[in-house]
């Protein structure tokens, strides 16, 4: 089908276009989100049925649950949002031919922002939708109304994000905005795996903790109140949910509309705009000191700290050990503080980053692979770049349980030390040189190497045990 | 004496060869412009010199080393300055020379002292503590060079050196070239501005199709060509003009 150029249905195609680029394609490609959604499926039948054997929810608790969800998936949307808007704004790519074409800019923004509502919504419709389907399966219908729920959150979360990122642009100016967006966009992340923990936190773990943090929730924040009245309406209502999807469609159009000349206008304004330059207090004179080595691991470890954008991403992915830490701190009260076990993962995870960083995503290769030093060298000096800032982590169990149970703490210590040094190591190697950038997606089209530091990490975890258990006092 | 830089039948093939049998002999504190059209080979050539493409055939030597037999010590002799400027734009320019230098193993008082000389010629000296991502094209360019010349590299290899840059820091590149080029340190450039090879080099060498099909002076090339008196870009044009091209054999240099 050909497309009128410049309407807007061949403008989101060409969206549609850059989106898709860079993700798998070809057979391979189709075939790997088709084993993708058969999972997804899978796992949400298995949850449906094992929850078709449980009591019946009450519709309070179903409203606190349905509330909090929505919330917590509303806060990921938004950093989502919030970074693509972002870059709108700052990755220019095709956006100046774009502004300098003689289309309507007003079309160009609304174009955009709808992509970035159906990206959004598709991406956690895709984690989502099976689930819905497994439950409609299982005697809930209502639950295909999942169907209409989360693009009407993305349609939300976008105008909330156009907006937000204004609000960063009048507040903070061109130069400020992306980094100050990115880490912002970052830090709500953050705050939804936080979210997603409150029940384990406050009640406990697995289905039966869920249900007592919502009933406590449904107590606590007194269920008849205005805060879970959409959701209560929700349950309640067959038309309600194309009402609301409606409307969100409406509010982005607003926005749009009554924002998109100030989205244009800072478009223009970030254009072209360099990074402010940043200095420090300028010195009377040059101090160059150091070995090579330790020139080499100032210069990696200065690159990394620079970064807020970076730091940010790395704390984004750390946390995902939250909830391993949470169940373990459950479990380790009254005996061992098991807390202290998911430093291996940490300590695994952080230097799998680090090394990918120090590595993989080196800004100027052409410069090392030109000068007189060798390779082994190199990569020795930035294995130990990356894994200076773990050994703290990695001493902290065994100084930290020296006195309650020191055996318990020593193996914590070596296993993390195991750990960061092999998930290092996956980094050695003859990988392309990546950008700092693609640090999120680093393990895209990688899916062995992803997997393979995950075997690591649980297998430390497992010597871990092992040691704890065959040692003395059962690790006191 | 031993050449600055001795390349003999160097070959490099792609999907096509890019280099087919080149060989270069260039004497120290030369200015020698490498000049070709697009894809003519002259950045795959400079490549293999500075170590950073293996070569499929041949040989080259830097000041008597043998870049392939003993690669670190030929590039403790060479500094290679393409037409991106390699940067760390979370560096400061003092940050990113003091790295440099280091790569580089010089003692610290050493590189201080290039690197204020440098500065102060680049005018730079102001922005000493700025990162470099808040930087022009021009300035990064600079900043770069200045990385290039801090370890007082003995041969000093250039891609498109001036590609970008403003008349007024194209002026100061230029000046700071021949300058190092009187000095004793010798220079291979490649350039699609013909002005300035005509300006700046002491020989050129034209490659086209991965050989080199004229070398010599600007006046012994206007004899090859058949162009007395003519401009630079006449000679070029010349010589690499596909119906006289045939008749242009590969030369040895």
């Amino acid at each position: 089908m050909t497309l009128a150029p410049g309407s807007t249905p061949w403008l989101l195609q060409h969206e549609a276009r850059l989106y898709w680029r860079g993700r798998p394609k070809g057979v391979g490609g189709s075939a790997m989100i088709v084993v993708l959604l058969l999972l997804l499926h899978l796992l949400g039948l298995l949850l449906a049925w094992a929850m078709s054997h449980a009591p019946a929810l009450p519709a309070n608790v179903l409203a606190v649950g349905l509330t909090s969800a929505a919330a917590a998936l509303l806060l990921l949307m938004i950093s989502r949002c919030l970074v693509s808007a972002v870059q709108v704004l700052y990755t220019r790519g095709d956006f100046d031919l774009l502004l300098a074409s003689p289309m309507p800019a007003r079309r160009l923004i609304a174009t955009r922002a709808t992509f970035i509502a159906v990206s959004v919504s598709v991406e956690a419709g895709v984690l989502i939708w099976p689930f819905a389907n497994g439950f409609a399966l299982f005697g809930h219908p209502a639950s295909l109304k999942a169907y209409v729920l989360v693009p009407t959150l993305g349609l939300l979360a976008t105008s909330l994000g156009l907006l937000l990122t204004l609000l960063l642009f009048s507040l903070f100016g061109p130069r400020r905005t992306r980094v100050i967006g990115q880490v912002l966009s970052g830090v709500i992340a953050v705050c939804f795996v936080f979210a997603g923990q409150i029940p384990n936190l406050v009640v406990g773990s697995g289905h039966r903790g869920a249900y007592a943090a919502a009933s406590w929730q449904a107590t606590a924040l007194s269920i008849d109140g205005p805060l879970f009245a959409p959701a209560r309406l929700w349950l309640a209502g067959n038309a309600l949910p194309v009402v609301v999807l409606l409307g969100g469609g409406a509010l982005l159009a607003l926005t749009i509309r009554g924002f998109g000349d100030r989205f244009m206008s800072a478009a223009i304004a970030s254009g072209g705009i360099a990074a402010r330059p940043s200095r420090r207090k300028a010195s009377a004179s040059l101090h160059f000191a150091g070995t090579r080595r330790r020139i080499l691991v100032r210069k990696e470890l200065r690159l990394i700290v620079r970064d807020p954008w970076l730091l940010t991403q790395i704390l984004q992915q750390c946390v995902a050990v939250l909830p391993l830490g949470v169940l373990a701190w459950r479990h380790g009260r009254g005996g061992l503080p098991l807390i202290w076990a998911v430093s291996i993962y940490f300590c695994g995870f952080l230097a799998g980053a680090l090394s990918w960083i120090t590595l993989v995503a080196e800004d100027a290769p052409e410069l090392l692979a030109t000068a007189p030093i060798s390779r082994d060298e190199l990569v020795r000096v930035k294995l130990q770049a990356a894994l200076w800032p773990i050994l703290p982590l990695v001493l902290l169990p065994a100084i930290a349980l020296s006195a309650s149970h020191p055996w318990f703490g020593i193996c914590i210590s070596v296993c993390a030390a195991g750990s960061a040094l092999s998930c290092a190591l996956l980094n050695v190697g003859d990988q392309p040189t990546a950008k700092r950038q693609d640090f999120r997606t680093r393990h895209r089209g990688k899916f062995l190497r992803g997997l393979l530091e995950m075997a690591i990490v649980l297998g430390w975890s497992l010597l871990c045990w092992a040691s704890v258990w065959l040692g003395p006092s059962h690790g006191r | 004496m031993s050449l600055a830089l001795s390349v003999r039948d160097l070959r490099k093939t792609f999907t096509r060869p890019a280099v087919a049998g080149i060989d270069l002999s260039i004497r120290p504190g030369e200015f020698y412009g490498l000049l070709g059209p697009n894809g003519a080979g002259k950045t795959t050539t400079l490549r293999m010199v500075a170590g950073l493409l293996k070569p499929d055939r041949g040989s080259i030597e830097v000041f008597g080393v043998d870049v392939r037999q003993d690669p670190l010590a030929a590039k403790q002799l060479i500094a290679w300055l393409p037409d991106e400027p390699l940067l760390y734009d979370k560096l400061t320019v003092s940050e990113y020379l003091e790295f440099v230098a280091g790569l580089w193993q010089m003692e610290p008082e050493r590189a201080q002292r290039n690197a204020r000389t440098l500065l102060e010629r680049l005018d730079l000296w102001a922005h000493r503590d700025e990162r470099c991502e808040g930087f022009s094209r021009g300035m990064k360019q600079k900043a770069v060079l200045a990385g290039a010349l801090i370890h007082e590299p003995r041969l000093l290899i250039l891609d498109e050196p001036l590609t970008g840059l403003d008349a007024s820091i194209a002026r100061q590149v230029k000046d700071l070239l021949l300058e190092r080029a009187r000095g004793g340190c010798t220079i291979i450039l490649t350039t699609h501005i013909l002005e300035v090879a005509e300006r700046l080099v002491d020989r050129i060498g034209i490659i086209q199709s991965g050989r080199l099909v004229a070398e010599g002076t600007l006046d012994e090339l206007r004899t090859t060509a058949g162009r007395a008196g003519g401009t630079l870009e006449e000679v070029f044009l010349r010589l690499v003009d596909p119906a006289v091209a045939p008749a242009t054999q590969p030369v040895s240099s």
